[in-house]
């Protein structure tokens, strides 16, 4: 999507990624999405009267790998800070987040544009910073809202980016490849319904090859890539309507609607809230030994990017091994089928094709499907060993959806396995040649487009059970 | 019965061991005499029947040869201890009815030794005091003098100890809310080096300088609670990961005078330092000397800025520490029109007069366009402050110096004037700042309109030189000829 | 520096205190006098001098271990709750 005018978006994104950790950044209190209210909100997420946070190692162990993945500076100090402000889902009365010295800076990773092409996004940094609790408004009595601290203190890594991104399709595709890497790293589920992945979108625009950054608009809380991409579009055409009429865009926060699909004004610059930021006094600097950062790095599993060209190698379709190597629930289950060594990109056509023609029917994830990849594999590698053909295995397959029995009983059930027996083909492949006098003399007459006809007789024959390449061999040492 | 109570703790705790007294018999009467001083304000909620129940378990402990090293003993804890079940209240309206239900790590240590729960002890409202008038029930009266200040913020600790109601009491000090009211009380307290003991509930005031410590009438005593209450704490992150050492039997040990370096800060005999406190203190250095030690002049030449550097950092540690009485989880909530009112009438109703001025002068300092200019540069001062404190403690053993500039001034002298009263912190801010350790002990009683009054020698020590400060102050209550106060019936 | 009386009301309304009309000229005459007197920190020298991050003398803040340690105690943790309805706090109406 473009804007009029020659105009162009410059957009920067605040995603929040919830690190699945099992407990808490401060407090030993589980992190499991939807328990009972206030079940999993202990003395310290309540901020009680004395109660003292104490750093969870895994959010910092998950941090360190995001700064590695998106190859970042880890800094070796950083440091924790309280952001002051009142709101009923916030305990404290204040977050404890990193401010001026955050875990990580210095990154950047490639995003994936819809037409095939990539595009470096800088990253400014991310920091550890505490999840709010969650209020409910519309329940019971009208003049009450309701809170439940489960969600205070999850651990959050708030990542910034530079303001690269040109384009509502750009955002979207950042945020895929932001869920992407965050998926392969094993830090964050990165389902944005449940709002595990989140993010803020910092808007402005200018006229093409001018080199300004104007008055941007933050639009807080995008749930979904449908509502970045079009809480974005929608913005940049309000601010294009502002600047061409005249006026001025105000800097300001503000909310997407999207029912009324619209951007509306949270609050304005001066009604900024002043967090004044400083030091945690109940915690200490951070200081990470460059020995836990190589550790760490060491056990950093295979990322997208490398995925891709592994995949590519392998000798996998572009566009499938772009798939496999950017949906972690795929390539999960790519990497469980087994035999995939021997014959990838036929098990990747499958996948792609049959399997994903199958959910798509069903409405399935592939975390669901009907065929498990091992029964997958071996269904390939009936084809493969010549225990089938593909026109059977098509069938098989469609018989192990149905049924989710596995492959071999219902080969053998149906007795589908290929006829390899020579002396029973030998007699097929004579009953051909008896059959169709005609065609073998055209055949030694030189027309050998004809040898079709006499497979096709021996395929029918064997309810296509026949083992082609043999049948093949037969019938040419029998006209010879 | 009285006389019961003016044994030390060691004393009482070696006459149960004995079998002279039961822990019951000590608690009752200690019971019995906190009811009969409530005038003073001392106590906000006298545990009895816990106290009794507790006392209960610790004799038939004792008879099954079982328990702590308190077994038994009866003491007091200042409210600002979060008491898993028992109201705890910080001395405010806003948590008036708090009950929490959990224990401070630094309490659940002194049940573990078998120490008995007598009271709640006042103090002034979230440690923000120096007079124990910031209290939202009342002042608490010095024993020595009832229309004089016992001191602050743990004035209710002080006074209890001085007035024999308890053996003993924990208090907490952010910039000599032990120290101070112990010199005005004329009994021990020490404030120990900051990661010593565990803040873990205990109601925040200023998290970077807060540290527990104890009020007793003998050194030795002060010793044996503070190495009980003292050790690192998984909950607490400041909380220094480091062994106990045995203090009390450290104090066995003589503890030679002849070369003990001490060292008298310049800026501390200044203009403001009552002149009679002077002579108290320095009456005490002749006495070291004449025993061979070694008085060495040292110079902390931040000094000046300290009291500034205090009253900026811990309003602001305080204002941000002070945000979740808001009236939406526990606490005090006074409805209001809507969230944002509700918020307001809430901690306007809760919250007195210094504790106001302290959050206001805290999101001052730490708002925006000022934050450089106050904290950062106050933190600059704290740093400076403790490379003096270094460059002194390279030279000498401890600081010698007075607690408090003045004697119990009388209730109600300063209350007009906070600048005034934060004065009176001058000489213990330092040490807080540095989070070096400091005892106060008494020195002497001095007269002023027809009452005695006692005043304090400050010991300070380096860093986690707990074992040094007490053995000084434990030699110099050998020698000091201070008479304690009689007890009043 | 001379505080004036709306920045006292800004930053009661930052703190969520506030202060009666009657009594406002009062508290700013104390407030002046409190950040007057802290203002003396402004004649300190600091050039170079870094701010101190923590009197507590440890290498880097304490980790612990990705545990669940705090089983769910809402029952005793709501005991003295203002207004706890079906296990949520209840709260005045928050509108955005």
């Amino acid at each position: 999507m473009s804007l009029p005018h020659n105009y162009e978006m410059v957009i920067g994104l605040e995603v929040h990624a919830q690190i699945t950790t099992q407990s808490k950044l401060f407090s030993g209190s589980a992190t499991a999405f939807g328990a009972e209210p206030n079940t999993q909100a202990n003395s310290i997420d309540l901020g009680m009267p004395g109660m003292l946070p104490v750093l969870n190692a895994g959010a910092v162990d998950a941090g360190i790998k995001l700064g590695l993945a998106i190859n970042a500076t880890v800094n070796k100090t950083s440091v924790f800070a309280r952001k002051n402000y009142y709101y009923p889902d916030l305990p404290k009365g204040y977050q404890i987040s990193q401010y001026d010295k955050p875990i990580v800076e210095h990154g950047n990773i490639d995003i994936d544009l819809p037409d095939g092409t990539s595009k470096n996004i800088r990253i400014t940094r991310m920091h550890l910073e505490e999840d709010a609790g969650k209020s409910i408004h519309d329940m019971g009595a009208t003049n009450v809202s309701y809170v439940d601290l489960n969600r205070a203190g999850v651990p959050l890594m708030e990542i910034v980016s530079e303001p690269d991104l040109r384009t509502p399709e750009e955002a979207g595709a950042y945020m895929k490849k932001m869920r992407t890497l965050v998926r392969f790293l094993g830090i964050c589920d990165g389902d944005m319904e449940k709002g595990n992945l989140r993010c803020d979108a910092n808007v402005s625009v200018r006229k093409i090859g001018s080199d300004k950054l104007n008055t941007r608009c933050e639009i807080k809380n995008l749930n979904s890539i449908r509502h970045v991409m079009e809480a974005i579009q929608f913005e940049a055409e309000r601010h294009v309507t502002v600047w061409e009429s005249g006026g001025e865009v105000g800097q300001e926060t503000r909310l997407w609607d999207p029912d009324a699909h619209e951007t509306r004004t949270l609050r304005s610059k001066e009604d900024a809230h002043d967090y004044r930021y400083f030091p945690d006094p109940d915690l200490l600097p951070l200081n990470l030994k460059q020995e836990r950062i190589e550790k760490i790095r060491a056990t950093l599993p295979k990322l997208p990017d490398v995925l891709k060209q592994e995949f590519l190698k392998m000798g996998l379709a572009p566009e499938q091994a772009g798939l496999i190597s950017s949906d972690k629930d795929i390539y999960d289950y790519f990497m469980k089928v087994p035999f995939r060594d021997v014959m990838p990109r036929e098990i990747a056509n499958w996948i792609t094709g049959d399997l994903f023609a199958v959910l798509n029917k069903s409405g399935k994830d592939i975390t669901e499907s009907p065929v498990s990849p091992e029964d997958l594999g071996h269904l390939m590698n009936n084809i493969n060993s010549g225990e089938i053909s593909g026109k059977i295995a098509k069938q098989v397959f469609a018989t192990m959806v149905e049924t989710g029995d596995d492959p071999s009983t219902i080969i053998s059930k149906g007795g589908l396995s290929q006829i390899s027996d020579e002396s029973a083909l030998k007699a097929a492949c004579e009953k051909a040649l008896a059959a169709n006098p005609e065609a073998v003399a055209k055949y030694k007459a030189g027309n050998e487009r004809i040898f079709g006809s006499f497979v096709g007789f021996v395929m029918k024959e064997t309810k296509g059970q026949a083992n082609p390449e043999l049948v093949n061999t037969l019938l040419k040492s029998l006209l010879a | 019965m009285s006389n019961l109570l003016t044994l030390t703790a060691t004393q009482a705790l070696a006459a149960m061991a004995k079998g002279e007294v039961s822990s019951v018999e000590l608690t009752q009467a200690a019971l019995a005499r906190m009811e009969a001083r409530k005038h003073l304000g001392a106590s906000l909620l006298i545990t009895s029947q816990h106290a009794l129940q507790q006392a209960e378990a610790a004799d038939k402990a004792r008879k099954a040869g079982a328990g702590g090293p308190l077994l038994g003993l009866p003491i007091g804890i200042k409210d600002l201890y979060c008491t898993n079940g028992i109201r705890t209240t910080a001395a405010s309206r806003i948590l008036e009815n708090f009950t929490p239900a959990y224990e401070s790590t630094v309490t659940q240590k002194l049940w573990d030794a078998g120490a008995i729960n007598l009271a709640k002890l006042n103090m002034d409202e979230f440690a923000m005091g120096g007079s124990n008038e910031n209290s939202a029930f009342g002042p608490v009266k010095n024993p020595w003098d009832e229309l004089r200040i016992s001191g602050g913020s743990s004035g209710g600790s002080a006074a209890a100890v001085a007035d024999y109601q308890c053996f003993a009491a924990t208090g907490s000090d952010t910039g000599g809310s032990i120290r101070q009211p112990a010199a005005m009380c004329g009994v021990v307290g020490i404030k120990p080096t900051y990661g010593r003991c565990s803040r873990w509930g205990m109601v925040a005031f200023a998290s970077s300088l807060d540290q527990a410590g104890i009020f007793a009438r003998s050194v030795e005593d002060t010793a044996l609670l503070l190495q009980t209450i003292a050790g690192h704490d998984e909950k607490d992150s400041t909380s220094a990961p480091l062994e106990v050492p045995n203090w009390v039997e450290e104090l066995q040990k003589p503890l030679t005078l002849k070369g003990l370096k001490i060292g008298l800060p310049k800026e501390y005999f200044v203009e403001g330092l009552d002149a009679r406190v002077k002579q108290a203190v320095m009456n005490a250095v002749k006495k070291f000397e004449a025993q061979g030690a070694e008085i060495i002049e040292v110079s902390l030449p931040t000094t000046e800025y300290a009291v500034a550097a205090y009253y900026i950092v811990a309003p602001a540690e305080a204002a941000s520490n002070l945000a979740r009485y808001d009236g939406m989880r526990y606490g005090l909530r006074v409805e209001g029109n809507g969230l944002v009112d509700t918020y307001t009438k809430t901690r306007t109703a809760g919250f007195g007069a210094e504790v106001k001025r302290r959050i206001m002068v805290g999101n001052y300092v730490l708002s925006s366009g000022y934050y450089d200019a106050y904290y950062t540069k106050a933190m600059q001062a704290r740093t400076l402050i403790a490379n003096d404190f270094a460059a002194a403690f390279k030279k000498v053993d401890v600081i010698m110096a007075p607690t408090a500039p003045t004697p119990a001034f009388k209730i109600g002298e300063k209350s007009a004037d906070p600048v005034a009263m934060y004065l009176g912190d001058a000489f213990t801010i330092p040490a807080s700042l540095a989070g070096l350790p400091g005892i106060s002990v008494p020195a002497a009683t001095v007269e002023e309109g027809g009452s005695t009054l006692p005043v304090g020698l400050q010991i300070i020590g380096n860093h986690w030189q707990e074992g040094k400060i007490l053995q000084v102050a434990h030699a110099w209550q050998t020698m000091s000829g201070f008479t304690p106060l009689a007890i009043k019936e | 520096m001379t505080i004036e009386l709306k920045q006292i009301q800004k930053l009661a309304s930052l703190s969520r205190l506030e202060f009666p009309a009657e009594k406002l000229p009062a508290f700013a005459a104390e407030f002046q006098s409190i950040v007057g007197f802290v203002d003396k920190i402004q004649q300190l020298k600091t050039e170079g001098v870094p701010p101190l991050t923590s009197v507590a003398n440890l290498e880097s803040t304490p980790e612990r271990p990705d545990v669940v340690t705090a089983p769910n105690n809402r029952e005793a943790l709501q005991k003295s709750a203002v207004a706890a309805e079906m296990g949520f706090y209840s709260v005045p109406r928050i509108v955005e």
